[in-house]
C-alpha cells in the first residue's frame, strides 16, 4: 500500500498509521514547530501526539492531524505541516450529520479497562452498553455491546450527556459514496458513564528533548512490537518501571538498547533482573541532560549524566550515540473528561500524578473512572520517582528545554513568567501558552506544573492543575453544523399560496422564519421602487391581492373566554357581538405594548384572535401563562391554528367585486357586511369566513379558509380580480398603504417602551370607569398606566414626517434632532428617531413616521433629522397622511 | 365542502421504498384539539398519561386514535377519508348536554362504560365535557417514516430516545428545527405530525437524514 508523504511514495502496511509507516522507513523529521522552524517528529503513538502534525492534501482534506492519528489507506496524501495548517479553499462536498444515541451505559476507551468494564456490564444484564474507541481495542467485546470505532468523546457534560466525534470515511480504502456522510457527531444519553480513558505518558525536561527521534517510551516500544519498526540503537531515559519494561520489549523486538539511565538508584526487582541477564547496561541515578543532531535534524547522541533526585546535574556525563531516545517520565492519568462533569483530581505523591479524586464525588452525573485513568493498578517493584528532568546550567540552555513542543513553550518562558510574579498555574499557562495546542497540555500539562513545583519549591499538588474543557479534540465546524447546513440551516416556512408566489415573481423576505412576498417583480427588470409604487396604487385605485396567512392565529375557547381576553387586551371585548371583529393592543406588565391584532367573535364562548407575524407563539405563551400560573379559575382554552387557516387580503375600491364573484351565497354590500363584520361562507366551494377589515385604509376583505384550500381560494381569487385588473402586492407595499395610515406596526414603530398612549392609540384603552360611573374590570398592564413615567407629557410619541424636500427619504433609524442644534458638539440632544420610511405613490412624495418627545403637540414644528455625515429638514405632522376621516373603508 | 379543491402541503410527496425506508405524506388526516376542565378523571378511559395514546372504536368504519399531548389536552386524528370525524368530535363541546348513552357510543374507549360508572350522571356528563375542541386538520400535515430503518433515520433529526416510542405511543419534540408530535403507528411505521408550514422544511430534513438507508 502506498500513500504519498511531502510528495514522496511511502511503503505502508494494513494496520499503519502515518506515523508508524513514516518511522518503518526511517523517516524521523516529520514536520517543523510553529514558530521557531525546528524540526519535529512523532514523539507519541495516539492523541497525545505533540510534535509529528500533518495536513491531508488528498480527498476533502484537513488542515491539521496528529499523524498518529491518520489510518494509511492508498492513495492517501499528507505533508508534514510547516508551522501552521491552513484551510483548503476549495468547498467541500461532503456530508457531515449528527445521530443522537440513548444508552444505560457509555464506556470511554476501549482500552484493557475499558472492555472489562463493558463485559461486566452485560454478565450483570445491563441493557443498552456502548463503548466509544478510537484506535485498536485491547480485546474482544462481547456481540451485546455497540462499539463506536474512530469515535473519540470530545465533551462530556450535565445529566450523562456526552457529545462523540466520528471519523466514517477516511479509513475506507474504497471511495465511499457520496451519500455517506463524512464524520457524525453523536450526541449520547447514558444512565451511567464509565471512564476507562488511560493514561499519558510524560516526557522529560532537557535540552534539545524536541529533537525527532526523542519519542515517550512505551509509543517507542509498542511501534516496535505492533509496527515492525526497527529503531538502530536507543537509549531509555526513565523515572518508573514502565521505563524499564520498554527497555525490555525495545532491546526483545531487536532494537540495541545501549544504555538505560534510570534517576532513581536502589533498583529491584524482575525487570532489572531482566536487563541484567539481556547484559544492558542500567545507569541509576542517571538522566539525560541534552541531544546532538544529526544531518536530517534527528537525533544523533544523548548526553547522559549522574543526577540528583531533585534534578542537579552532578556530571560529569557521557555522549552515547543512538537513533532513539526512549524517554518516561511518569504516567498522568487522562482525567480531563470527569473535570468536565465536576470531578475533583487530587495530586498522589506515591504515584506522581494528579488522579481522579473518588473520595469527593460532586459530580453532575454518574460517572465513574477505572483502570489507569483512576491511577488504578498493582504498586511496582520500585517506586517512582517525583523528576520532572535535568538541566545543566548554561546561557540559553533553558530555551531549548521544550516543556509544549507544540506551542514552542520552553522552561525559559516558564522562568519568565514565575520571574513576573506569576504563581496560579492557569496565569502561568496563559503567559507561557503551554498547554494551550492542539493536545492541548496531555503530555506538557503535568511536566509544567512539576517544574513550576520545583522552581518554586512546593509540592504540584499545591499548583494544582490547570482546567480542562471540552471539545476534548478539535471538532470540525463542518460536523458540528451536520446537516443544519444551507436550505437546512434555518426553516423556510411557507403559506398554501407559496408555490404561486414563486409562479409569479415574488421576491421573499424572512420574517420570523416565514417566506413572504416583500414584493412581486412585473419583470425581471422591475425595481423594488417601482414595483411597490405599482402595487401600492393598484390598491388605492383598483384592486390588489396579498397573502396574510402568516398572521398568528388563536381560537380561543371556553365559558370565560371573553373575560379573560378583557384582561388580555386594553380595550373591552366582552362587549364585542358574534360576528363582529374588533382591533385590540396587548400590553405587558409594565404597560408597554406587547402585541396587536384583529379579534373575532364566533360565538358567546368562541373568539379568533389573530396576532402579528412574529408574535404568534409569543402571544400563545403569554396566554397560556397567565392561565396556568394566575387564572387557573377561567374556563379558556387557546389553540393555535396559525397553519390551520389560509388568509388572502382582497384590498382596494374593486374589491368587492372580487370578492362577490367568489363569494355566491353572502351579501357582501356594504350594508349587509359591515366594516368589521364576519360571516361564514363558501368561498369558490371552499368552507371559510369573509371579514371586512383593512390595514391599508381601503376597502378590504380578509378570505379566511382551510390552509388546504388556500391555493384554491387564491387562485380562485386571483382569476375573478382580472377583469379588475388585479395586482399581488407584497409587504413593503403593505407597510407603506399601512402607514399612509398611521397604523402602527408592532416591532417597528415599537420596541417594548411605548405606551398605547404613545402611539396615538388611547381611543383602545379603556377607563377606569366607565359612564356610569362604575370601575372597569382590569387588564394587563392598567396599573402601569398610573406611573408617573408612563404619564409624563413629553414620552415619545407617534408623529407622521414630511421632508421639506419631497424627494428626499429619510432612512429608518435616522435621529431627529432641534433645526440649528451644533452637531459638531457630543452629544447632541435627541428629540426622537425615524421608525417607518417610504415613498408614497398616493402622496407623490417621501413620508415618515417616527417617534418625537411631545410630538403629538408639536405638530406643524420643524426638526433636522440626521444620518450619518447627511441630515434633511422635516415637517412634524399627524400620523395619518390619507384619508382621516375613514371615507374609503367602506369603498 | 368539496374535497377536489384542497391540496396538501406536499401534494403526497413520497420518497424511498418500504423494504428499507420510506418517506411519505399522508394528506388530508382529520384532526381536532381538545382541551378539557374538571372532573375528566371521572371519565377514567382518555390516557392521561402524556405520550399516551389510545385507539378509538367510532360509529364509523375508520381508525380514529386519541393522543395525550399534555394535561387535559389531547389530540383525536383519524384516516384522510374520515371526513365525519371533526364533526363528531367538536360536537362533544357543542353538545354539553349530550346523553351519556350517545356519547359513549361515539367514542366508546373514552368512557367507562354507563354502568360501570359509580357517579351520578350529571357527572359523568360533565367528564365527556370538553371545554376545547378546536378543528385543526389543515394545522399539520402527517409523514409516515416507513419500513425497517426507521430509527436510523429518525435518530439523526430526533433527540429523544426512539427506544420509548413504542406502538401505540406519541411523543412530542423538536424534528430538527421544528416541532412535532411522533406517533408510533406500528413496528415500522411513524407518523411524523408538523405543522404545515414547516412541511417541506421537514420533508426534506427526513429525506436528507434517510439518504444512507434508502
Amino acid at each position: 500500500m502506498i500513500f504519498h508523504f511531502d510528495g514522496e511514495p511511502i511503503a505502508a502496511r494494513p494496520g499503519d498509521t502515518v506515523a508508524s509507516a513514516l518511522l518503518r522507513v526511517g523517516k524521523r523529521a516529520v514536520a517543523t514547530s510553529p514558530y521557531l522552524d525546528r524540526p519535529r517528529g512523532v514523539t507519541g503513538i495516539g492523541e497525545e501526539e505533540s510534535g509529528a502534525f500533518v495536513q491531508i492534501v488528498s480527498g476533502v482534506g484537513e488542515p491539521m492531524r496528529p499523524s498518529t492519528r491518520v489510518e494509511v489507506v492508498a492513495g492517501l496524501v499528507v505533508r508534514g505541516l510547516g508551522g501552521r495548517g491552513g484551510l483548503p479553499v476549495a468547498p467541500d462536498p461532503s456530508r457531515y450529520d449528527r445521530a443522537y444515541l440513548h444508552c444505560e451505559v457509555l464506556v470511554v476507551g476501549g482500552g484493557a479497562a475499558g472492555v472489562q468494564a463493558a463485559t461486566d456490564a452485560v454478565e450483570r444484564g445491563e441493557g443498552r452498553i456502548v463503548l466509544v474507541h478510537d484506535g485498536p481495542l485491547a480485546m474482544a467485546v462481547p456481540d451485546a455491546i455497540q462499539v463506536l470505532q474512530r469515535t473519540t468523546v470530545t465533551g462530556l457534560f450535565d445529566a450523562g450527556h456526552a457529545v462523540a466525534l466520528e471519523r466514517r470515511t477516511e479509513h475506507l480504502l474504497a471511495q465511499p459514496s457520496p451519500d455517506v456522510a463524512r464524520m457524525r457527531v453523536w450526541h449520547i444519553r447514558s444512565a451511567r458513564t464509565v471512564l476507562a480513558t488511560g493514561a499519558f505518558e510524560r516526557p522529560l525536561a532537557f535540552a534539545d528533548n524536541d529533537r525527532p527521534g526523542v519519542l515517550l517510551a512505551g509509543a517507542a516500544a509498542t511501534y516496535a512490537t505492533r509496527h515492525g519498526v526497527a529503531w538502530g540503537r536507543a537509549v531509555v531515559v526513565c523515572t518508573d518501571d514502565t521505563g524499564l519494561a520498554a527497555a525490555l520489549a525495545l532491546h526483545d523486538a531487536g532494537t540495541a538498547v545501549a544504555v538505560v539511565a534510570d534517576v532513581r538508584t536502589g533498583l529491584v526487582g524482575d525487570a532489572v533482573r531482566a536487563l541484567a541477564e539481556r547484559g544492558i547496561d542500567v545507569r541509576q541515578g542517571w538522566s539525560a541532560v541534552g541531544t546532538d543532531a544529526a544531518a536530517d535534524g534527528g537525533v544523533a547522541a544523548v548526553e547522559l549524566t549522574p543526577v540528583t533526585p531533585q534534578g542537579v546535574v552532578l556530571g560529569p556525563g557521557e555522549r552515547v550515540p543512538c537513533d532513539l531516545v526512549a524517554v518516561n517520565g511518569g504516567w498522568s492519568p487522562n482525567v480531563a473528561l470527569f473535570t468536565y462533569v465536576g470531578g475533583p483530581v487530587t495530586w498522589d505523591a506515591t504515584r506522581v500524578a494528579f488522579v481522579a479524586d473518588r473520595a469527593r464525588p460532586h459530580l453532575r452525573s454518574d460517572v465513574t473512572v477505572v483502570g489507569s485513568a483512576a491511577g488504578d493498578g498493582p504498586m511496582p517493584a520500585n517506586p517512582p520517582a517525583t523528576f520532572f528532568g535535568a538541566v545543566a546550567n548554561g546561557p540559553d540552555i533553558a530555551s531549548r528545554v521544550f516543556i509544549d513542543p507544540g506551542r514552542d513553550a520552553t522552561l525559559a518562558d516558564l522562568h519568565r513568567a514565575l520571574g513576573a510574579g506569576l504563581r496560579s498555574v492557569e496565569h502561568v499557562k496563559r503567559y507561557t501558552t503551554i498547554g494551550t495546542g492542539a493536545d492541548q497540555g496531555r503530555t506538557s500539562g503535568v511536566l509544567a506544573i512539576g517544574l513550576m513545583a520545583a522552581t518554586l519549591g512546593v509540592s504540584p499538588g499545591e499548583v494544582g492543575t490547570t482546567t480542562f474543557r471540552p471539545p476534548y479534540v478539535p471538532l470540525p465546524f463542518a460536523a458540528l453544523a451536520g446537516r443544519d447546513r444551507g436550505r437546512l440551516s434555518d426553516p423556510e416556512r411557507v403559506t398554501a399560496m407559496h408555490d404561486w408566489h414563486v409562479e409569479h415573481g415574488a421576491v421573499f423576505e424572512v420574517v420570523g422564519q416565514w417566506q413572504r412576498p416583500h414584493y412581486f417583480a412585473s419583470t425581471q427588470d422591475e425595481s423594488m421602487a417601482d414595483a411597490v409604487l405599482r402595487e401600492c396604487a393598484a390598491v388605492r385605485t383598483g384592486v390588489g391581492m396579498m397573502d396574510a396567512s402568516t398572521l398568528g392565529k388563536i381560537d380561543v375557547r371556553g365559558p370565560d373566554a371573553a373575560t379573560f381576553l378583557d384582561r388580555l387586551y386594553t380595550n373591552v371585548m366582552s362587549k364585542l357581538q358574534p360576528g363582529r371583529a374588533r382591533y385590540g393592543v396587548m400590553c405587558g406588565a409594565d404597560g408597554m405594548v406587547l402585541d396587536d391584532g384583529v379579534v373575532l367573535r364566533l360565538a358567546g364562548d368562541h373568539f379568533l384572535v389573530t396576532t402579528t407575524t412574529g408574535g404568534a407563539a409569543r402571544v400563545l405563551e403569554w396566554m397560556e401563562e397567565w392561565l396556568q400560573t394566575e387564572w387557573p379559575d377561567l374556563r379558556v382554552w387557546p389553540t393555535s391554528v396559525t397553519d390551520q387557516i389560509a388568509t388572502v387580503v382582497v384590498a382596494g375600491p374593486g374589491s368587492r367585486d372580487v370578492v362577490a364573484a367568489v363569494v355566491s351565497d353572502l351579501d357582501v354590500s356594504k350594508e349587509a357586511l359591515r366594516y368589521l363584520a364576519h360571516a361564514e361562507t363558501a368561498i369558490a366551494g371552499a368552507p371559510g369566513r369573509v371579514t371586512r377589515v383593512s390595514f391599508s385604509g381601503e376597502l378590504a376583505f380578509e378570505l379566511m379558509v382551510p390552509a388546504w384550500y388556500g391555493d384554491h381560494v387564491w387562485r380562485a381569487a386571483w382569476q375573478a380580480g382580472q377583469a379588475h385588473g388585479v395586482t399581488a402586492y407584497g409587504t413593503e407595499a403593505m407597510h407603506v398603504l399601512r402607514a399612509e395610515k398611521g397604523f402602527v406596526i408592532v416591532g417597528q414603530e415599537t420596541d417594548g417602551t411605548q405606551t398605547p398612549d404613545d402611539l396615538g392609540l388611547s381611543w383602545l384603552v379603556r377607563k377606569p370607569v366607565d359612564r356610569a360611573g362604575n370601575p372597569t374590570p382590569d387588564f394587563i398592564g392598567s396599573r402601569s398606566f398610573a406611573r408617573a413615567d408612563t404619564r409624563r407629557p413629553h414620552r415619545k410619541q407617534l408623529v407622521g414626517l414630511l421632508p421639506v424636500d419631497p424627494q428626499r427619504q429619510i432612512p429608518e433609524g435616522a435621529q431627529l434632532v432641534a433645526v440649528g442644534a451644533d452637531l459638531s458638539t457630543t452629544p447632541v440632544p435627541m428629540l426622537g428617531h425615524v421608525t417607518s420610511s417610504y415613498r408614497s405613490a398616493e402622496l407623490d412624495r417621501t413620508f415618515a413616521l417616527a417617534l418625537v418627545a411631545g410630538g403629538a403637540d408639536r405638530h406643524g414644528e420643524r426638526l433636522l433629522a440626521s444620518f450619518g455625515a447627511d441630515d434633511a429638514e422635516v415637517v412634524i405632522t399627524s400620523p395619518v397622511f390619507l384619508d382621516p376621516e375613514g371615507a374609503r373603508r367602506d369603498g | 365542502m368539496t374535497v377536489e379543491l384542497r391540496r396538501s402541503p406536499l401534494a403526497g410527496a413520497a420518497w424511498g421504498d418500504a423494504a428499507t425506508v420510506a418517506i411519505a405524506e399522508v394528506p388530508f388526516t382529520p384532526a381536532v384539539e381538545l382541551r378539557g376542565h374538571g372532573s375528566l378523571q371521572a371519565g377514567a378511559h382518555l390516557p392521561e398519561d402524556v405520550g399516551e395514546t389510545r385507539r378509538l372504536r367510532s360509529r364509523s368504519t375508520f381508525a380514529r386514535r386519541v393522543c395525550c399531548l399534555g394535561p387535559q389536552w389531547w389530540l383525536v386524528t383519524g384516516e384522510p377519508d374520515d371526513l365525519t370525524l371533526v364533526d363528531e368530535v367538536t360536537a362533544l363541546v357543542d353538545e354539553v348536554t349530550a346523553p351519556v348513552d350517545e356519547v359513549t357510543a361515539l367514542v366508546d374507549e373514552v368512557t367507562a362504560p354507563v354502568d360501570e360508572v359509580t357517579a351520578p350522571v350529571d357527572e359523568v356528563t360533565a367528564a365527556v365535557t370538553f371545554g376545547s375542541a378546536v378543528d385543526v386538520s389543515a394545522q399539520r400535515t402527517r409523514i409516515d417514516i416507513i419500513g425497517p430503518r426507521w430509527a436510523d433515520v429518525l435518530r439523526h433529526v430526533w433527540p429523544r430516545d426512539l427506544a420509548t416510542l413504542t406502538v401505540d405511543t406519541c411523543a412530542q419534540g423538536l424534528l430538527g428545527r421544528a416541532q412535532a408530535l411522533l406517533i408510533r403507528e406500528a413496528d415500522d411505521r411513524v407518523a411524523v405530525h408538523v405543522r404545515a408550514s414547516f412541511a417541506r422544511y421537514a420533508y426534506a430534513l427526513l429525506t436528507d437524514a434517510a439518504t444512507e438507508y434508502a
